[in-house]
């Protein structure tokens, strides 16, 4: 009798320690990374980096689709994420569950990014044909609630990136192959303002191959110049404003619009570039090849950092303290590993 | 005691409390449920209809894919060919309560003989929630004919199974006058004694005594046939293994006494993962006892397709996911065949990758790997200095794969189908440096992965690579090059097909079908419909005793693609390298 009253009791406590275990997983949140060559969703533990669980996107599993871009809603309810190639598709989870809800063929050569509008309503997905040859494709703009697509406008040469202003007003797109960055209206999808980005940096880069942006103030914003090796700086009403943190084919990049703080991937150099909270900028080795993502967790003090690794390694994340640039875990997981998205904790 | 138990209580909910607060969710919503508003869709003797299919659960679902069944005939035989077509052909996603209008067409080459035909739509929501609709319609006589007599004009009395018997008819009027264009219906008894096609084609499924009638209004001549078997036996040995344990294997090219075989994705090797970043020459001058001669690395996590121009002097080889993001291909010299020697890379316009190849004298046919504008010509005249001379695609879906011969050049283009375009042979007046679009097929199902074109058959083997129906392999008629048409498929139940080579001495088609092996076909005579039911399969080998899965960690089998080469069938195997076969015939 007494033996099954301490079997109760150990399995009434490990259940309650499974509990908390469990609970501290989401409680401090969690990371969500594309695997490029896997073709899956890893969910990582974000305090440790312990790989929690992974999806499989794998549609044709005989080829590589490439999971690329993934971003989570502001309610924390949902979350999107890209495949690339094939025929390029966006994909609706619930958090809860980690359950897939929707996906929709996109009219697109290819997809790179998912960005989301304030509201949450709309996605933005760039068509990154980088095949094309300088042919103009698209940004698709999708209802999240249906996935059904709103506008398919003609923006630009391979547009990589599709990223909304804080307040929802605008859209900036960088255009690899075109050395352009085209602002949208947020309201209608159609064009407003078209900036060259094509002479800044050293003298005798023939590209300036603008990715990613990331907006700054609800009229500034930047964007990585992959080409020429650093961040440019524009204004909605003045253009560029600027040019600055120099590094090697630089990827994505991330502001915090409350802190100021700039986490910046240098895919060719292997580090990240850090400025907290309007602190002098530094650079991170981060110990493994290719960085491409970054995301910061819920209050910018850590920046998590995706890699690719290459065809020696695994790609992967690594955690970095932004105040003291002290990388706290790296997590090896996925190959080609790409986009890094930050899901907080228990809501 | 009491205290005991109140401890235990606590605990207990304590730990209630805690997985309360963690999943989020105070009731679980009830799963997601998917109905059709019909049962039935009865669309008579229309062509077109809808359907509306909602959920009717409390959780969202999608995306909700609408997979269409073949078309059947009363007999229950499938007709090659036809097929619905639902609007949309998958759903994004269907909320709690939201319902969507589906509407279906009938796809029908040719004409149909008259009767009843069924299909089904089945909407699935992943794992979670499917439904299913049927879908009946009707094909009535002419009634206007006015035939006074029919005659069925073959004398042939036996064939074999899967053997294609024409069945020319001869009406005439009340003068004695042949009747031309006139509206026959067919039927045979038994039903399901094999096809009949509407244009008077019959092919056996079974032995037996057969009877097929033609008939026009009250008038019918029957012919009998008696059906004997096939009687083809055969079975492969093997010969010799390559074995390649570190990376799993992609696609073989053999010339003379060298094997080339590419690698593909990722394989963990007692925790350490190898990508598929090489390609492996193996000496082949003795197949029972392969010698790896020579590995060479490249910047890329797969070389999925190696080709080796006719003359043998280079070989091209594809990147995907290089480290430096440049992919493209490598030109490799072959003066040393056992060592290739990097003559040049080319990147241009190929950073997205490129995953199949082919060469033909000094072009080389390049898919670019999965995004749209698929397919780039380049001149390797002067493999040093290679040029891009001309590019195709279809405007829509991606194109796959590429099979150049007799200046034509067979797109794998996916959703968009099959595509045939003239590079040279003149039928439209392409060239290599301006490609002319001779025809399309769109209508193969999708996932249309590889082509071989047969040209003294005048017949195109097409694979499907769809992993969820699962696919089939089509045999497209193309003695009309202007007009392609479907006339027979071949399924093998369980997974799809990848790869194939055909043997055109014999008319034996070898098709590397992943967990299923290699199957040989026989694929003489005129096709007609489902080849698998017509005793042609001649052998089907899971060398490695495989479970018919391709789970790669394991060493099942995992066929990914064969050549027939100085008298032995070799096989590319996913896990376990190259195998040397002899083949059946």
């Amino acid at each position: 009798m007494s033996s099954v009253r301490a079997t109760r009791r150990v399995a009434a406590a490990a259940l309650a320690v499974a509990a908390l275990t469990s609970c501290s997983d989401t409680a401090s949140g969690r990371l969500l990374v594309t695997s490029g060559f896997t073709d899956q969703i890893f969910v990582l533990h974000a305090g440790s980096g312990r790989v929690l669980d992974s999806l499989n996107l794998d549609r044709r599993p005989g080829e590589r689709d490439e999971p690329h871009g993934i971003e989570v809603s502001r309610d924390g309810r949902y979350f999107y994420a890209t495949l690339a190639h094939g025929e390029p598709s966006l994909w609706k989870y619930e958090v809860d569950g980690l359950r897939l809800v929707g996906r929709v063929t996109l009219p697109t050569n290819g997809a790179s990014r998912v960005r989301l509008s304030p509201d949450g309503r709309v996605a933005a997905v760039p068509d990154y044909w980088l095949s094309g040859g300088g042919e103009v494709s698209r940004v698709v703009f999708v209802r999240t609630h249906d996935l059904e697509i709103l506008a398919t406008p003609e923006v630009c040469a391979a547009p990589h990136d599709a990223t909304f202003s804080e307040d929802g007003r605008w859209i900036a797109v960088p255009c690899t192959l075109s050395d352009e960055v085209v602002l949208l209206d947020g309201s209608d999808f159609t064009e407003r303002e078209r900036y060259s980005v094509a002479d800044l940096g050293e003298p005798g880069r023939t590209q300036a191959r603008p990715l990613n942006a990331a907006w700054t103030s609800p009229s500034e914003f930047v964007v990585t110049l992959q080409g020429t090796g650093g961040l440019a700086m524009l204004d909605v009403a003045a253009g560029v404003t600027g040019f600055g943190f120099a590094a090697d084919r630089p990827a994505q990049v991330t502001v915090s619009q409350t802190t100021g703080s700039l986490a910046m991937a240098n895919r060719g150099e292997g580090t990240v570039t850090i400025s907290h909270e309007g602190s002098p900028e530094r650079k991170v080795s981060i110990g493994a090849a290719h960085p491409h993502g970054v995301t910061f967790g819920h209050d910018a003090n850590i920046v998590y950092v995706s890699f690719e690794g290459d065809t020696e390694s695994l790609g992967g994340v690594v955690a970095i303290d932004m105040a003291t640039g002290e990388v706290l875990w790296r997590s090896e997981v996925g190959v080609f590993t790409l986009g890094v998205a930050y899901l907080p904790g228990a809501r | 005691m009491l205290a005991q138990r109140l401890h235990i209580c606590l605990l207990a909910a304590v730990t209630m409390a805690l997985l309360a607060s963690c999943s989020n969710t105070a009731e679980p919503d009830t799963p997601p449920h998917l109905e059709f508003s019909e049962p039935v869709l009865d669309l008579g003797t229309l062509r077109e209809g809808q359907v509306e299919v909602r959920n009717t659960g409390g959780q969202s679902v999608g995306p909700v894919e609408l997979l269409v069944s073949g078309i059947r005939d009363a007999g229950g035989a499938t007709v090659p060919g036809s097929h619905l077509v639902t609007d949309p052909q998958e759903i994004p996603t269907l909320n709690a309560g939201d319902a969507r209008v589906i509407s279906v067409s009938l796809s029908v080459q040719g004409s149909l003989i008259p009767g009843e035909y069924d299909a089904a739509i089945t909407a699935r929501g992943g794992q979670e929630a499917s439904a299913q609709t049927a879908v009946r319609f009707l094909v009535l006589d002419d009634p206007d004919s006015t035939v006074v007599s029919i005659q069925i004009l073959s004398t042939q009395t036996a064939a074999r199974v899967g053997d294609v018997v024409a069945l020319p008819v001869e009406t005439q009027n009340a003068n004695g006058t042949v009747l031309q264009g006139v509206q026959i219906s067919w039927s045979l008894e038994p039903s399901d004694a094999g096809y009949l096609s509407a244009s008077g084609q019959f092919v056996s499924y079974k032995t037996g005594s057969v009877s097929l009638v033609a008939s026009t209004g009250l008038l019918a001549d029957t012919l009998r046939l008696d059906v004997s078997e096939r009687g083809i036996t055969g079975s492969f040995e093997i010969v010799g293994r390559a074995q390649e344990s570190n990376r799993y294997t992609s696609d073989l090219w053999l010339h003379e006494t060298v094997a080339y075989a590419g690698t593909w994705g990722g394989r963990s090797i007692e925790g350490t993962l190898n990508v598929g970043n090489t390609l492996n020459v193996w000496d082949v001058a003795d197949p029972s006892s392969p010698q790896k001669a020579f590995s060479l690395q490249i910047d890329a996590r797969t070389v999925n397709d190696t080709k080796v121009r006719a003359d043998g002097t280079l070989a091209v080889i594809t990147h995907e996911g290089s480290s430096d993001g440049l992919n493209g291909v490598t030109i490799l010299d072959l003066a040393n065949p056992l060592k290739p020697a990097v003559r040049s890379r080319f990147t241009t316009e190929l950073e997205s990758g490129v995953h199949n190849v082919w060469v033909e004298g000094n072009y080389a046919y390049l898919v670019l790997d999965g995004t749209g504008n698929g397919l780039r010509i380049l001149d390797i005249s002067d493999p040093s200095l290679p040029r891009v001379v001309a590019d195709y695609w279809a405007g829509s879906s991606f194109l796959h794969d590429v099979y150049v011969r007799d200046g034509l050049a067979f797109l794998s283009h996916w959703s968009a189908g099959l595509i045939i375009l003239d590079v040279g042979n003149g039928i439209a007046g392409g060239i290599p440096e301006a490609p002319v679009e001779v025809a399309r097929l769109e209508t193969l199902g999708g996932q249309t992965h590889n082509a071989w074109y047969w040209p003294e058959a005048g017949y195109v083997f097409v694979g499907e690579e769809d992993f969820a129906t699962p696919g089939v392999v089509h045999v497209v008629d193309v003695r009309n090059l202007r007009e392609p048409r479907e006339v027979a498929t071949y399924a093998v139940p369980g997974q799809t097909p990848h790869n194939h080579w055909l043997d055109e001495v014999t008319g034996t088609l070898y098709v590397a079908w992943y967990g299923n092996g290699l199957r040989a076909l026989d694929v003489t005579g005129d096709l007609l419909g489902q080849l698998e039911r017509q005793e042609r399969e001649i052998v089907g080998l899971r060398y490695n005793g495989g479970l018919g899965t391709c789970d790669r960690p394991s060493q099942n089998t995992c066929a990914w693609a064969p050549q027939l080469h100085n008298g032995l069938v070799w096989v590319s195997d996913m896990n376990e390298g190259l195998i040397a076969l002899q083949p059946p015939r």
